[in-house]
């Protein structure tokens, strides 16, 4: 993408086709700013809009410039180049660069990730364990929209306790994690996948677990974890995401369901073993 | 033999420990190089893959040509150089060249099952009764947690060193002449604080008069 040019009229109303600065004000170059995100996914390199956190790289077509920015970003560079970090905040970044006779900026639009996308992961077994009413998964986490890159941030999930009845009665207020940490440990993100976002670099361990007891016929029962993740940028401050819902659900025929932010796996208990990680 | 050829290689690592140890700790003419240092020093302390990056972009806010005293800036040159080198080092020390980026890490892990009973993954080792799968878990626990962090920090310094390392070349290509006091400077701030054979190559490179 190409910023404006806010200053190519001449202000002296002359001519110095020598480029002199002596004695005549020198006539005003065109000057254009060049931006190409450093990331290769999303395919438009191009675009003003970015992500949290994500980097473009800057060319001037004037090589004497001095760089400023408005806007919660980094600029760094010199020259005729320059590399822009937007910040943790959505909203417009300003870009301008000053030169002897010309003043010329580009602007970007900032955004924050949208609600949180969770779904299977593909290449794996769901778990299940034969004849008993259990079910689960490795899942995938995107950061949508698809049209920008979050692979500067990092993600975390958040502690929770279950709300469990009926046949998961004997975990009511169990901890999505051990019980002294408040939140998991940060990971990484990876390039943008067309269609999702950007991905999690983890396998998110999504599983009904199973509380005993004889069956079929099995006593009907939800367990159900509230989930927060949070979102950081550049080792800054963290931001929650919209919180969703892991939930276990079992009938009395055994079949299970699970669920995590609207994506579930179902087994019954006649389905064949499923080891995606062992016991 | 191995022995023998093992010892002078040790004594000159150690030497060129101690020169790191002095760029990172040692006191500084420049207020930046010296914010710069703290953050890897800060590294080197916490493992904060993040504190690699705000010291490069201190190092980038240096510009050589604003200090007008000429001996000045021969050492804020030369201190500038001698950090970024630092942090580069620091990258080399640390960058597991094994690190499979493949191999992710899990949210948490599943306890093992006794008998019918399986709780969900992650749960407080505490409700497991049995002493022993409890242990298991709890080792597994500590693995993960242990990978997680691992993956994240080879992660990060993956990506600043493929990112960081122009900016420092691109330092000292933009920095340094031909002329033989600047090239002997540059030569021999690599041999003290560079390890990696190729990036002093690359470095020396940058440095080398243009052909």
């Amino acid at each position: 993408m190409s910023g404006s040019d806010t200053n190519s009229s001449n202000p002296s109303g002359g001519t110095n086709p020598t480029g002199s600065t002596t004695g005549v004000k020198r006539k005003c170059k065109t000057c254009t700013i060049t931006s190409e995100t450093v990331v290769t996914a999303p395919a438009n390199r191009a675009r003003t809009t970015i992500g949290v956190g994500e980097e473009v790289n800057l060319t001037c077509s004037n090589s004497s410039v001095g760089w400023s920015v408005t806007g919660d970003a980094v600029l760094n560079g010199g020259g005729a180049s320059a590399t822009l970090q937007a910040g943790s905040t959505a909203g417009a970044v300003v870009v301008t660069a000053t030169g002897p006779t010309c003043t010329c900026s580009i602007t970007f639009n900032v955004i924050t990730p949208s609600d949180p996308l969770m779904q299977p992961a593909p290449g794996y077994d769901l778990k299940h364990h034969s004849g008993r009413p259990d079910c689960g998964y490795y899942g995938e986490f995107y950061l949508p929209p698809d049209t920008v890159s979050f692979k500067n941030l990092e993600v975390r999930e958040k502690n929770s306790k279950c709300v469990a009845e009926g046949f998961y009665i004997k975990f009511n207020n169990i901890t999505h994690q051990p019980a002294g940490q408040t939140e998991s440990g940060w990971f990484t993100m990876n390039d943008c996948v067309s269609g999702k976002g950007t991905p999690a670099n983890l396998d998110d361990t999504i599983y009904s677990g199973d509380p005993g007891g004889a069956g079929p016929p099995f006593e009907a029962g939800t367990m159900t974890f509230p989930i927060v993740w949070e979102y950081r940028v550049r080792g800054g401050a963290a931001t929650a995401l919209k919180q969703f819902e892991q939930k276990h659900v079992v009938d009395a025929t055994g079949k299970c369901t699970t669920a995590k932010d609207g994506a579930s796996a179902s087994r019954v208990p006649g389905d064949p073993d499923g080891n995606p990680w062992p016991d | 033999m191995g022995l023998a050829l093992a010892a002078p290689a040790a004594g000159q690592s150690s030497d060129r420990t101690t020169y790191l140890d002095k760029v990172i700790n040692g006191k500084h003419m420049s207020e930046t190089t010296a914010r710069a240092a703290a953050q890897l020093a800060e590294f080197e302390q916490k493992k904060e893959p993040h504190c690699l990056q705000a010291a490069s972009e201190l190092l980038e806010t240096i510009d050589l040509a604003k200090e007008t005293d000429a001996m000045k800036r021969l050492a804020l040159r030369r201190e500038t150089l001698e950090t970024w080198l630092a942090l580069l080092a620091l990258i080399d020390r640390n960058l597991d060249p094994n690190f499979n980026p493949q191999d992710l890490p899990s949210t948490s892990v599943a306890p093992p099952r006794v008998g019918n009973v399986a709780y969900p993954p992650g749960v407080d080792p505490s409700v497991i009764a049995d002493p022993q799968a409890r242990a298991r878990y709890e080792e597994a626990l500590k693995q993960n947690t242990q990978k997680a962090e691992n993956y994240r920090i080879q992660t990060w310094l993956k990506r600043f060193n493929e990112s960081l390392s122009p900016k420092a070349e691109r330092f000292v290509r933009m920095s340094y002449t031909t002329v033989p006091g600047d090239q002997r400077e540059v030569a021999e701030t690599v041999k003290k604080l560079i390890k990696n054979p190729q990036r002093a190559s690359a470095l020396t490179r940058a440095a080398a008069p243009k052909q």
